[in-house]
């Protein structure tokens, strides 16, 4: 779900009285010092630690440490290096040439090179990766690699969102000694990652416990500095937020929604939205555009007049969210259009278009993750007022993926879609026709209109950006009249860590999935011997 | 005698299991609709659903299915887990240490903490101290599982700090030897506390009717005009008389534990056999499911079995022929 629940507030909105008030700027004193253990806490198993094949945020949360991708990206935004240590774009456009670090072993020794990138991204990220595959496939013409530490990729026509789509959670890079030849969704190096990250995997109990130590060989500059980094699965929220409330977690990069403003108050917690500009996603209701009644746009405005977001924030998010008019964030400033067709609260009117419609008595399954619960019942309650039994269908994380992208049995669900740092990134994957396939977080409405088609593809290759925001403009009125999907709110919620550690987003780009950084205050100050 | 009715006994669980066996077959099997759309969905790909029929063998005649079943359960082959992509066996056995460490204790604890305060309260039915403790035990009896824990959690360790809030050792450094061993035995507490508060109410009750029954019987007003201590008429006489309801009913309890343990090892993200249910229905993976579904029966019947066995020791009036 596209780094989804992170994403915070609107910047020009209502984000004065969040839980943020504690900014990270208290996390950024001091000097990094070496040893201890991060524990994180999360809701949610990662399933199958492979990071090329899915967006989901609870498999990056646990992925993060152990890979890279080329570039890394800074507060501003702007392409850091990562395995790359420089690069250059043609003056036409056309290609963008990466000189790659030297030296860099993957974690069971085997050497990293060019060929590794190549193949990452052929093999696995463009068939398997939802927003590289949205991305890059209309306009990638090749990739090269002349020697080891070079790589090249040619474009069919000038991509502007490039540098910005191949850091470690778009793009990360995988080993192709290990991955070639084989299926990337079941191989069973899925369970015991090798990355080329700051921490090599240790242990795993799927459902519980993933434990990743100190790379020692790390190529980065640098850090690590902690020992240890140990991922906690607690599916129950109430036991999440005791957990970190009596210190056993020190890290939620996905807080509880119910306790997110009680935690944040403790002594000894910080709590940031640093983060929130390179995530900015947006939830979504997802209607089943191939089941028959819901093919009637009728049907779907009148789910959308039914559906009344602010209380969902209020009763759902605690009030920690923004209303949605479109699939792009308010956040994005320069591409956010707010001349659409808005869908106010108007049941009545709801129930006339059902009548029309011939969708009196409606049953639709919603189906859905542990993690909105509460928006499931509030949503059966909403739709109850004009008529619609809503049948709740709650799957675990993965089974829920897999029923929505894969097996595409649901009339309506939801999702999170992480705009990123450009709609190119994290738009378009969601109503490309070309984007319908069985990849997680691609075209799950399975919305096809060759004019929006036509929009994205051109938005996403012209370099004028007032054009970009024309094609924009265009693209967001069209979308939220046809209503392939109902854009709910962006959550407004921060992430929350103890004070004993610092170098944890203190750099917006790095939050939630980079630990290099991270380190114990109650540390060394000297690293290890030996 | 004893060894031929312990052998006949056990022989009478092959048909409660072969029973177990084909009613887990039938539940997949004989449920509205075919196992590939309950596997796959309603509008998924052809190719999806033969890959799927080919891989669970299900494009085979039912009877020829079975027979496959059974022969690969003999052989300890439970499948393979949907979602972790490992064998079934596997995935349930590295689980079994975990609950059988919260199970195993709180049998012990409900079954003498119940007996005792049962046996308290028996002394003088109606009495302050009987009214204090059947309250007490009804409370204990009514309060969901889900409830208790949170509270036990809020108080001991949230507010005093005595001890950790989840999981099974701690995070940071669990320690070795000794010092592990401790770090577990903290861990254990509040979900075997948690696990048990509703058993030791059930049996409490059970010991103390059958007690109160056995008390007013001739044999005891004997006892008790012979001179015995009122104390030993309990212990030697009135006891011995309820053991044996009360050990049917412990070995029912294990059943009802298991159950219990669900909801305890999700509030305590206690890594064991209850989550691993919950994960699996949550996930749809039903070789795992099928799979908990015969251990847990299995268990059951070999404890059912342990009572039955027990029975002519606990009470001679039960003759084994």
């Amino acid at each position: 779900m596209a780094m989804a629940l992170l994403a915070l507030s609107c910047s020009g909105g209502d984000g004065t009285d969040t839980p943020s008030a504690s900014t990270s700027s208290t996390a950024s004193a001091g000097e990094p010092r070496f040893g201890g253990t991060l524990v994180v806490g999360t809701n949610a198993d990662p399933g199958p630690l492979n990071p090329g094949i899915t967006t989901s945020v609870p498999t990056h949360v646990v992925t993060g440490p152990m890979f890279n991708g080329l570039v890394g990206i800074d507060q501003e935004l702007q392409p850091t290096p990562d395995l790359a240590t420089s690069w250059e774009i043609s003056p036409d456009g056309l290609t963008t040439t990466f000189r790659l670090a030297q030296d860099v072993r993957w974690h069971d020794g085997q050497p990293f090179s060019s060929a590794d990138v190549k193949f990452t991204f052929e093999q696995i990220l463009l068939p398997f990766s939802a927003r590289t595959k949205a991305a890059l496939t209309p306009v990638l013409a090749g990739i090269d690699a002349p020697d080891d530490t070079t790589v090249t990729f040619r474009f069919s026509r000038p991509y502007p969102a490039f540098l910005a789509l191949i850091d470690k959670v778009n793009a990360p890079i995988l080993p192709r000694h290990l991955y070639e030849g084989t299926d990337p969704m079941t191989n069973p190096v899925n369970q015991r990652p090798v990355g080329t990250g700051a921490f090599k995997f240790a242990s795993a109990t799927p459902g519980n416990e993933y434990r990743m130590v100190r790379n020692d060989d790390y190529f980065g500059e640098d850090g690590p500095y902690l020992d240890e980094i140990v991922v906690r699965v607690i599916p129950e929220q109430a036991s999440l937020a005791a957990a970190f409330e009596a210190g056993e977690v020190d890290y939620l990069p996905l807080p509880p929604e119910a306790e997110v403003d009680r935690l944040a108050e403790l002594d000894g917690v910080v709590a940031t939205d640093a983060g929130r500009e390179a995530f900015a996603s947006v939830t979504f209701l997802v209607f089943n555009l191939e089941r028959p009644a819901l093919q009637d746009r009728r049907v779907r405005e009148a789910i959308a007049l039914a559906v009344d977001k602010q209380f969902i924030i209020d009763a759902v998010l605690d009030g920690n969210g923004i209303p949605t008019t479109g699939p792009i964030s308010p956040d994005l400033v320069t591409f956010y259009s707010d001349d659409v067709v808005v869908h106010p609260p108007d049941a009545e009117r709801a129930r006339t278009l059902l009548a029309d419609a011939g969708a009196a008595d409606l049953a639709l399954t919603f189906v859905h993750d542990p993690s909105v619960a509460r928006l499931a019942a509030v949503l059966k309650d909403q739709l109850d007022q004009i008529g619609i039994d809503l049948q709740l269908v709650s799957l675990e994380r993965n089974a829920w993926i897999d029923r929505l992208y894969k097996a595409k049995d649901f009339d309506l669900s939801y999702t999170n879609f992480e705009n990123g740092p450009d709609p190119a990134i994290g738009v378009h994957r969601a109503f490309l026709s070309s984007n319908i396939g069985p990849v997680p977080f691609s075209n799950a409405a399975q919305y096809r209109n060759p004019e929006v088609d036509d929009l994205l593809t051109r938005a996403g290759t012209t370099v004028d950006t007032d054009e970009r925001v024309k094609l924009y403009d265009e693209f967001q009125k069209i979308v939220s009249e046809e209503l392939p999907y109902l854009y709910l709110y962006q959550v407004d919620r921060g992430v929350l860590y103890r004070s004993e550690f610092g170098g944890l987003h203190d750099d917006s780009g790095k939050a939630i999935i980079y630990y290099e950084d991270a380190y114990s205050r109650e540390g060394e100050p000297q690293p290890p011997s030996g | 005698m004893t060894g031929h009715y312990a052998l006949r006994r056990a022989a009478s669980l092959v048909p409660s299991l072969l029973l177990v066996v084909t009613a887990t077959f039938a539940l997949v099997h004989l449920a509205p609709g075919n196992p590939v759309n309950t596997l796959a969905g309603g509008q998924s790909s052809a190719e999806y659903r033969a890959s799927l029929e080919q891989r669970f063998g299900l494009d085979r005649p039912l009877p020829e299915q079975y027979l496959r079943y059974v022969s690969r359960l003999a052989r300890g082959d439970l499948g393979r887990s949907i979602i972790q992509g490992r064998p079934v066996a596997e995935v349930i056995l590295e689980r079994v240490p975990a609950t059988l460490m919260l199970v195993v204790p709180a049998l012990v604890l409900s079954a003498g903490v119940g007996a005792a305060l049962g046996i308290a309260a028996s002394r003088r039915p109606g009495s302050f101290r009987d009214r204090l403790l059947m309250v007490g035990a009804l409370s204990g009896q009514c309060t969901p599982v889900f409830v208790s824990g949170l509270v036990l959690v809020l108080v001991f360790s949230l507010w005093l700090g005595w001890l950790p809030v989840q999981g099974m050792r701690t995070a940071r450094s669990a320690g070795h030897g000794m010092e592990g061993t401790a770090d577990l035995a903290r861990h254990l507490v509040l979900p075997v506390v948690t696990l048990t508060l509703p058993h030791i109410a059930i049996i409490a009750r059970l010991t103390r009717s059958g007690t109160i029954n056995e008390l007013h019987q001739p044999y005891v007003t004997t006892a008790r005009a012979k001179g015995v201590a009122p104390g030993k008429v309990i212990s030697r006489h009135a006891l011995p008389n309820t053991l044996g309801p009360v050990a049917t009913a412990i070995g029912n309890e294990t059943a009802f534990l298991l159950g219990g343990a669900v909801i305890t090892e999700r509030i305590f993200g206690w890594p064991g056999l209850g989550r691993l249910t919950l994960d699996a229905a949550l996930a749809r993976d039903y070789p795992v499911m099928l799979g908990v579904v015969l251990v847990v029966a299995v268990a059951v019947a070999l404890v059912n079995l342990a009572v039955d066995l027990l029975y002519p020791v606990l009470d001679p009036r039960v003759r084994l022929r």
